[in-house]
């Protein structure tokens, strides 16, 4: 009987298991979701619309408003242009209408009390970095926002009370530095607009401006660390006697828009935080060989645009296998194009770019003890060579394809080889550990052992160089932050980050250029 | 010593056994020191200079910021997700291997190699496995969205190191389980206490020691795991790198040194992991 029991118990949890089981084995499959459609273009009409524009912000709208006319010829705009406290204080007293201009979000508040806001009808269109502005060439040599408090700055200059956000916040910054009781004895407040003169006219050493205010008669002297204060917005938004027509609706949305933005940030402002951009993470996989560059990508777009992307390093086939297995994630960056072909054949890709480019080297030891001047001297008997495995990795096929182009045979260099590695660094610590004498290198991977190492540079071809792409993956939650990790890494800051990490960006211009070839 | 009733027979010193004596000695000797030297060879590398900086490798990582904070992140993650999964496997482990070595099972055979499959699954499948399971099943999937998120996450170390090392868990405690004769509990029984009264005065606390073992070396298991966390976890540094994949990282980085540096750090770890299980009485076989 008790036998009995024992077994009912045990066919009980057998069963039990069995049902978990069953339920994991019905394999569930997710379409990937689609792309979001950007929106769509409001209907024209004519009219003038009413604009209040601080003073300290007319240059920059002016260089907004001018794609704004290319776009909407039929929209005339009537811009009214006063000092911030003397505007703001006719909008809150109802004696002027419009679309106002404006810093904040501090300004808004005494027009918000007197109820004088459109509820909702708030557009951010930057954020304004503070900076410390000192005479032309610095001659005090202020290099950090401490140098500001210490002995060799007498007076500087702050926004007073009126001139709102830039004043507050720098007060704020110099707090969170802890730098406030030292320097609050010589500070000078001034209205907004006076700033830049006090220390171009000598009555201040220094002064915390906004970064649209820098002008020729001061120079920069640092950034004022935006983790030191509450951001400055360059903002729009609508008084209430203002008349909603489309015309308005018009302007409104294109201050909202990346077009209204690009000039904007040509002048140092930047993207604005949006509630939905913060907070916000992107996955992104990525070749563990490109790590180095991939971090500072990441730190810079954060820095830009407050979205968070969280990376994840393996090899790039090893990645691929995560990505088919998990289907999540926001971007792929491998280390080939091979890999986000696979990765677009499978149907994961929504859109890719090449970023840069793989320039095969040689790669010798620190002073080239073995005089080696080009492939044909890997073949001999005294070098001792590593190659990369053609199937594993793509310097492996890429040393085949230019051993091959040179005319050589891959087959004897692959029997001579030493040793045969899976990575492109594992060639190189090869290298570096003294294993072997040379292999066939990555431009930009070679870069990171110029400590331990020497690069022999060959002529290539568009055969030889292999791009590097960068991929917005299907299953993102969040593709339009992705494409813009993707349109960063190929704008201009992106483009400098990755050459500084030994990446070649024009074929043309190798990292390494060979022997007699032009240099990058 | 060698009055010792036990004592070995070698050591009772005739001429011929001390000669049999040194040529056995010299084979372990031999393979002691290959050991030695290849882990000194690692410490020791740390210490030669670094042509980019001019000093020893070990100051320049000490100095480097990012990487010695990257490095003692990855310390302190493994430490605390080691500790928890060692938590948790003791958990399951002490009844699993208390029913394993007690309870006769119909399909006993079937049931102990299950257990032991996790052991000898290759590491990279198992985390493969792992991954498949929680993102293409529906019981994965629910676990995602509706009870915790664990692919990509620090829970996902967790769940990683706790799929294998729950499995040497039950083994170690199972040995010692095995090795407490249940007549102890037979006779704590005809003295009147209940089935659950033996278990937990008497079987218990005969098995404290090797269930503290086991929880050593089930913590430095855990701590050790790469292939499995690298795949369901992912390796982000500064949040789901732990000890054995930021050496991953720095290999493919480039970054010898620092690599080294970990694997010089687990090699401390696991030494003094090895002497406190021996000194607690831990037996059988560890992996």
């Amino acid at each position: 009987m008790r036998q009995y029991q024992r077994h009912t118990a045990d066919l009980a949890a057998l069963l039990a298991g069995l049902c978990l089981l069953g339920l994991a084995g019905c394999t569930t499959t997710k379409p990937p979701p689609a792309n979001t459609a950007p929106p769509a273009k409001t209907a024209q009409a004519a009219g003038p619309v009413p604009v209040l524009v601080t003073a300290d912000l007319q240059p920059l709208f002016d260089e907004a408003r001018a794609e704004f006319a290319r776009q909407h010829p039929d929209v005339q705009l009537q811009v009214t242009v006063k000092p911030g406290a003397e505007l703001r204080a006719a909008a809150a007293a109802a004696k002027l209408d419009g679309l106002l201009v404006t810093l904040g979000p501090p300004e808004l508040v005494p027009i918000d009390q007197a109820s004088r806001l459109a509820v909702g009808s708030r557009v951010l269109l930057a954020r304004v970095p503070l900076t410390v502005v000192v005479a032309p060439g610095n001659p005090l040599g202020i290099c950090t926002v401490a140098d500001v408090a210490g002995p060799k700055v007498k007076a500087l200059a702050l926004g007073d009370e009126a001139s709102g956000s830039v004043g507050k916040e720098a007060e704020q910054a110099l707090r969170t530095a802890k730098l406030w009781d030292k320097a609050k004895a010589k500070v000078r407040r001034v209205p907004l607009e006076a700033l830049i003169g006090e220390v171009a006219e000598g009555r201040a050493q220094a002064a915390i401006v906004g970064v649209h205010q820098v002008a020729d008669q001061v120079a920069v002297a640092c950034p004022v660390g935006e983790d030191l204060h509450a951001e400055v917005q360059l903002l729009a938004v609508r008084t209430t006697g203002l008349q909603v027509t489309p015309q308005v609706t018009a302007l409104t949305e294109y201050l909202g828009s990346a077009a209204a933005r690009r000039p904007l940030l040509a002048k140092g402002l930047l993207e604005p935080q949006t509630e939905q951009a913060k907070g916000q993470s992107l996955f992104l996989y990525c070749a563990a060989g490109l790590r180095e560059a991939a971090e500072t990508l990441i730190a810079a777009f954060k820095a830009e645009t407050g979205i968070e992307v969280q990376p994840t390093y393996t090899g790039s086939g090893c990645l691929l296998a995560q990505i088919t297995i998990s289907q999540t994630g926001d971007l792929y960056f491998p280390g080939e194009d091979w890999y986000m072909a696979q990765a677009k054949e499978r149907g994961y890709v929504a859109d890719s770019a090449t970023v840069a480019y793989f320039v095969p080297v040689i790669m010798v030891q620190r002073g080239n003890p073995k005089g080696i001047k080009g492939l044909a001297d890997l073949m001999r008997p005294d070098v001792r060579v590593g190659i990369g495995e053609p199937k594993s990795c793509a310097i492996g096929q890429f040393t085949q394809k230019v051993i091959e182009a040179n005319g050589m045979s891959f087959e004897a260099l692959d029997r001579k080889a030493v040793s045969h590695f899976v990575t492109a660094p594992e060639l190189g610590n090869a290298v570096k550990l003294g294993a072997v004498d040379a292999c066939v290198q990555w431009d930009a991977v070679a870069s990171w052992y110029l400590d331990d190492a020497d690069v022999v540079a060959f002529p290539t071809n568009a055969q030889t160089i292999s791009p590097i792409p960068l991929g917005v993956l299907n299953f993102s939650k969040h593709p339009q932050e992705a494409r813009r990790f993707m349109e960063f890494v190929r704008g201009p800051k992106g483009q400098a980050i990755l050459a500084e990490h030994g990446h070649t960006l024009d074929p043309a211009h190798p990292r390494f250029p060979p022997a007699g070839a032009p240099s990058a | 010593m060698a009055t010792a009733p036990d004592a070995p027979v070698a050591a009772l010193g005739h001429r011929r056994d001390r000669l049999l004596r040194a040529i056995l000695s010299s084979f372990l000797f031999a393979y002691m020191g290959f050991i030695l030297a290849v882990l000194l060879a690692s410490a020791i590398w740390l210490t030669r200079t670094d042509r980019a900086t001019g000093s020893p490798y070990l100051f320049g990582l000490a100095r480097d910021e990012q990487l010695g904070g990257e490095i003692l992140f990855a310390f302190k993650l493994s430490l605390v997700t080691s500790a928890i999964t060692a938590g948790l496997a003791m958990v399951i482990g002490i009844p699993s291997a208390y029913a394993l070595s007690r309870f006769r099972f119909r399909a006993l055979a079937f049931i102990d190699t299950v257990i032991d499959l996790p052991i000898v699954m290759p590491p990279l499948i198992a985390g493969i496995a792992l991954l498949l399971f929680f993102r293409q099943t529906m019981t994965g999937r629910f676990i995602e969205d509706h009870l915790v998120p664990v692919v990509y996450t620090k829970t996902g170390i967790v769940v990683a190191q706790f799929f294998v090392a729950s499995a040497f868990a039950i083994r170690a405690l199972k040995a010692t389980f095995d090795q407490i004769n249940p007549r102890f509990e037979g006779v704590a029984r005809s003295l009147g206490c209940t089935a659950w009264q033996a278990l937990w005065k008497v079987a218990l606390p005969l098995a404290r020691n090797g269930i503290i073992a086991g929880l050593v070396m089930t913590w430095a298991r855990a701590m050790g795991e790469f292939a499995p966390i690298m795949m369901l976890a992912g390796s982000s540094p500064g949040r789901t790198a732990v000890l054995s994949v930021t050496a991953f990282l720095n290999m493919s980085a480039g970054h010898v040194e620092a690599s080294i540096a970990v694997v010089v750090l687990m090699v401390i770890i696991a030494a003094l992991t090895l002497v406190t299980f021996k000194r607690m009485g831990g037996q059988g076989y560890l992996w």
